[in-house]
């Protein structure tokens, strides 16, 4: 067995220099309040130690993830050294970690008894080789965690659990299940074969579907009278090769010499001669002389139809005019005829004018006299005439009688037979008018009709002479056309119904072609079971299926290994923990603490179940303290039931009156006294009480180390008084 | 014993797979020595992956028949 | 398997309902088993396990079948008991799974009795367990019985397969 002796720690966590600690007493307590780095004395020689195993997820313990080494306020290079005394003699332990270096593992050098000096590799297997012990181990027997107290001070059984596990030294089996169920195997293979369920539902919903189709496609076949014996592939063969030979027929028939095609020799040709047949014998119709004739004939028809419209609205609108000017000359004349009718009047009407003049100068002048004669009166009658002087007895009432009588009734005579002959004079102009207006439609309407018949000469394609009649010539070659228009329209008739019938076996072609089509798909579908594609699908799923199902038996194995470690230390422990617990907890209603491991059958985890040993659970009434006493008991019992094997001769206990009354701490007293028969004991403690009480009771040499303050520059204050 | 040779003792009592598991059960060892929890079921997660990705392939190639 | 077969299946369990299906099944595997050269098949309707059989080789099989629609099937404790007694007695235990689908086929799967517990236990678990060649033997063979004897199966049931094997295990004596 290996006692510490010395241990020196240098800008490790919290420390700066290097302190050094001397375990020359069989107790060795470490006192101060908390964050002066007691804890951090006893992790140093954990370090020392394990190097890397003492910290990170799979110690197991949460404060241990993300660990810190080297001083975060004083950087430098670490260095802990710790001597032990062994069988041999003294061996040095030293594990160094340069600042900038990988964070953790540190450089490890171990000295022989014999000087011997050992670095790296070497000295890594020499310190295994010497303490035979893991990082678990030494936490399960030589050094309780404080970390590993407050994990079982829980009431909740699955955290409970985890922390048993861990005081047991088992914490890398619950990491390893927990690497294990964080990969999530199960559920990604559940999904792959979702993906496959998916796939195999859409390729029986596309058979469901053409099935429905074939159906539907051969209900219209028979429908059509085709016979279902005839829905296959060799029937499709067939068909096409009688709807080829009519084709090359007709096209015999229609007088096309050169005219070529293929007959599908097999199924696959079937779609595109289909398409063929059917543009081809449409075109094979458009190119048959007969259609081309028809076609010919109808054009020059509808050509002829216009021109010959045209000429005969020409001809009716030229007879039109004749008869509208002729008529006018009838009534009234030609144009010499109305000239001279006009020069007339127009003669007569100046003579008029004239004469209405003579007429208004005489009248001007009675009028004249007589206001002449009214001025002069002035209201009496007039006797003299105002020139000759002769009596003219009433000569105003005369000249007014003269005027009203006779001049007035003169000059409106003379008046209205100009206007008379004024009248007929507009009359004729305007006759004159109209029969110009006549003249220049009637020569318009010829022109109309002379260009009609041109066009009846263009139509016609000849020139018309001036001996022949358009309309006549029209309606002949008219005539004609129709006639050879029936009988062309007779010879097509006879041959349309074979283009028909071309169409309909087309039509009943494609019938059973799509039906063919549609098994032919449905039938590859229904054969993917037997690709090679479906094939190393199924060797995928296979080899997934294996890789859970070996992930899973690795995880049930290490389940299983974790459960029988447990049990093992278990009963390896259990008197003494019986017996620990029932000296510290002295609990009145628990007269012994019986421990079992099962399997969580929701997790597969270790559960830890207590039972009192008059057959009660205990655990509904164990306080802080007594879970405080259980972990305790744990750790005591396992380092109790290690016994000789145990390679380290000390014990370490940090913090360990987390939540224990006075009476408690007591009895802890109690049990190292005992302990420190076997053992030594290093304890690190912030209570006071314990502390005087361990000094008061316990009977071996003790040393004390006060951790009094601890600054970021200067690290932990520590003093040992003498 | 460590936890590696337990959980080898206790493979080997199956006989079905075990050269499988064994060689699973190494590699699970070394992802979990090097890189923890995190990294042994990371590793986990890569082989699950590979053969994903080749069934996705599979898959798609019969879905195409379809 | 062919879709053909399968829908021979389909009208077959449509017809007989799912718990007389799972007896046609049974039936219609082991009349496979002999076709496939198996001898000895022994093929019980009631308690311990559902087939024996003793191929060409001399291996002796014994088979849970299971049919199931889903995606996976029941084990009862009863189930698990008459395979270890079973396989006590030299026999392989096999769980014959027929997953009632299209393109799905006989998985037969020598699961390790250890590693099974009693309760549902998915399809996709026993692939890792499943034996190719014997599914390659016995699930064509199955198919040709399956069509060979589909009219006979849904005009007369589980006495019309009844009957066949006994003629042959008159003819195995």
């Amino acid at each position: 067995m290996f006692e510490l002796a010395r241990l020196k720690v240098r800008r490790f966590r919290g420390f700066v220099d290097e302190e050094e600690f001397v375990f020359d007493q069989p107790v060795v307590l470490l006192y101060g309040e908390n964050h002066r780095g007691k804890s951090s004395t006893l992790n140093a020689l954990e370090w020392c130690l394990f190097g890397d195993q003492c910290f990170g997820a799979k110690t197991g313990i949460r404060e241990r993830v993300d660990w810190e080494i080297p001083n975060r306020y004083v950087p430098g290079d670490v260095t802990v050294t710790a001597e032990f005394n062994g069988p041999d003699g003294r061996y040095t332990i030293r594990r160094d970690h340069v600042a900038a270096g990988r964070r953790g593992a540190g450089t490890v050098t171990v000295v022989l008894p014999d000087e011997t000096k050992l670095h790296g590799d070497e000295a890594q297997h020499q310190l295994y080789q010497l303490f035979r012990s893991s990082f678990q181990e030494f936490m399960t027997t030589v050094y309780q965690h404080q970390e590993a107290i407050r994990s079982i001070l829980t009431q909740e059984p699955r955290q409970r659990n985890e922390a048993i596990d861990r005081l047991l030294g088992l914490s890398e089996y619950r990491e390893l299940l927990g690497g294990i169920d964080k990969a999530q195997l199960e559920k990604t293979e559940k999904a792959l074969e979702g993906k496959f369920e998916n796939l195999r539902q859409r390729a029986e919903q596309s058979i469901r579907t053409y099935n429905n189709l074939i159906g539907e496609e051969k209900s219209k076949a028979i429908a059509a009278g085709i016979p279902e014996q005839d829905l296959n592939q060799q029937e499709a063969l067939r068909r096409a090769k009688e709807i080829g030979d009519a084709v090359e027929r007709l096209a015999q028939d229609l007088g096309l010499a050169d005219f070529q095609l293929t007959i599908p020799q097999a199924y696959d040709e079937i779609a595109e001669f289909r398409e063929w047949v059917k543009t081809e014998a449409d075109q094979l119709w458009a190119k048959a002389p007969d259609v081309v004739k028809q076609e010919n004939l109808a054009r020059e028809q509808q050509d002829l139809a216009s021109p010959k419209g045209n000429y005969e609205s020409a001809r009716a609108a030229v007879t039109k005019a004749q008869g509208e000017r002729d008529e006018l000359v009838r009534e009234h004349g030609d144009e010499t005829a109305l000239i001279t009718i006009a020069d007339k009047q127009r003669g007569k009407t100046k003579e008029l004018e004239q004469r209405i003049r003579q007429t208004n100068d005489r009248a001007n002048l009675v009028g004249e006299a007589i206001q002449y004669l009214k001025t002069a009166s002035l209201g009496g009658a007039v006797q003299r005439c105002p020139l000759c002087g002769t009596e003219v007895p009433d000569l105003l009432a005369h000249l007014e009688s003269e005027w009203e009588e006779r001049i007035k009734k003169e000059v409106e005579q003379l008046d209205d037979q100009r206007k008379t002959h004024k009248s007929e004079l507009e009359r004729v102009e305007s006759l004159t008018k109209e029969l110009k207006a006549l003249e220049t439609n009637l020569d318009a309407t010829r022109a109309a009709a002379d260009q009609s018949v041109q066009e009846i000469g263009a139509a016609l394609g000849r020139d018309i002479g001036k001996e022949e009649d358009p309309g006549a010539l029209v309606n002949a070659r008219l005539k004609q056309i129709a006639s050879e228009l029936e009988a062309v329209r007779q010879a097509i008739e006879e041959k349309r119904p074979r283009i028909g019938a071309l169409h309909d076996e087309l039509a009943q072609l494609r019938t059973i072609d799509e039906i063919v089509r549609y098994e032919r798909k449905r039938a590859a579908v229904e054969r993917i079971w037997e690709t090679t594609e479906f094939a190393e699908l199924s060797a995928l799923r296979d080899q997934t299926s294996e890789l859970v199902e070996d992930v899973r038996a690795i995880r049930d194995s290490i389940a299983a290994v974790s459960r029988e470690e447990a049990q093992e230390r278990v009963a390896a422990a259990g008197a003494a923990v019986d017996g620990y617990f029932c000296r510290l907890a002295n609990h009145p209603a628990i007269p012994g603490l019986l421990m079992g491991v099962t399997e969580d059958t929701r997790s597969g985890l270790n559960s830890y179940v207590f039972k009192s040993k008059d057959g009660t659970d205990p655990t509904p009434i164990l306080s802080q303290g007594d879970l405080n006493c259980l972990a305790l008991s744990l750790f005591l019992g396992l380092a109790e039931a290690m016994g000789e094997t145990q390679p380290f001769a000390f014990m370490m206990l940090d913090d360990p009156t987390q939540s224990l009354g006075s009476e408690m701490k007591l009895q802890l007293v109690s049990v190292l006294e005992g302990i420190g028969d076997r053992r030594r004991l290093i304890i690190s403690t912030a209570d006071t009480e314990f502390k005087d009480l361990l000094m008061a009771n316990i009977t071996k040499s003790k040393a004390l180390y006060n951790f009094l303050d601890w600054t970021e520059q200067g690290g932990p204050q520590i003093t040992r008084p003498s | 014993m460590g936890y590696k040779e337990t959980v080898r003792g206790k493979l080997n009592e199956c006989e079905q797979r075990a050269a499988e598991r064994h060689a699973l059960w190494r590699s699970i060892e070394d992802s979990f020595e090097n890189e923890g929890a995190e990294g042994m079921a990371n590793e986990l997660k890569r082989q699950m992956a590979h053969l994903e990705k080749k069934f996705d392939t599979a898959l798609a190639n019969l879905a195409s028949m379809l | 398997m062919k879709v053909s077969t399968f829908q021979h299946l389909v009208r077959i369990r449509e017809k007989f309902g799912p718990g007389l299906f799972g007896k046609i099944a049974q039936k219609l595997l082991a009349l496979a088993l002999c076709d496939t050269g198996f001898s000895y098949v022994v093929e019980r309707g009631v308690q311990g396990v559902d087939v024996d059989a003793t191929s060409s080789k001399g291996d002796k099989y014994t088979l849970e079948v299971k049919t199931t629609e889903g995606d996976s099937i029941y084990l009862s404790k009863e189930n698990l008991d008459a395979l270890r007694d079973r396989a006590a007695d030299g026999y392989v235990p096999v769980i014959a799974a027929l997953r009632l689908q299209m393109f799905e086929d006989w998985l037969f799967a020598k699961i390790p009795l250890s590693r099974v517990r009693r309760g549902s236990i998915p399809l996709a678990r026993l692939r890792a367990y499943h034996i190719i060649k014997l599914e390659a033997l016995v699930c064509p063979a199955f198919e040709a019985v399956v069509n060979q004897h589909f009219t006979g199966v849904l005009a007369r049931g589980e006495r019309y397969l009844a009957e066949l094997l006994a003629q042959r295990r008159q003819g195995d004596t």
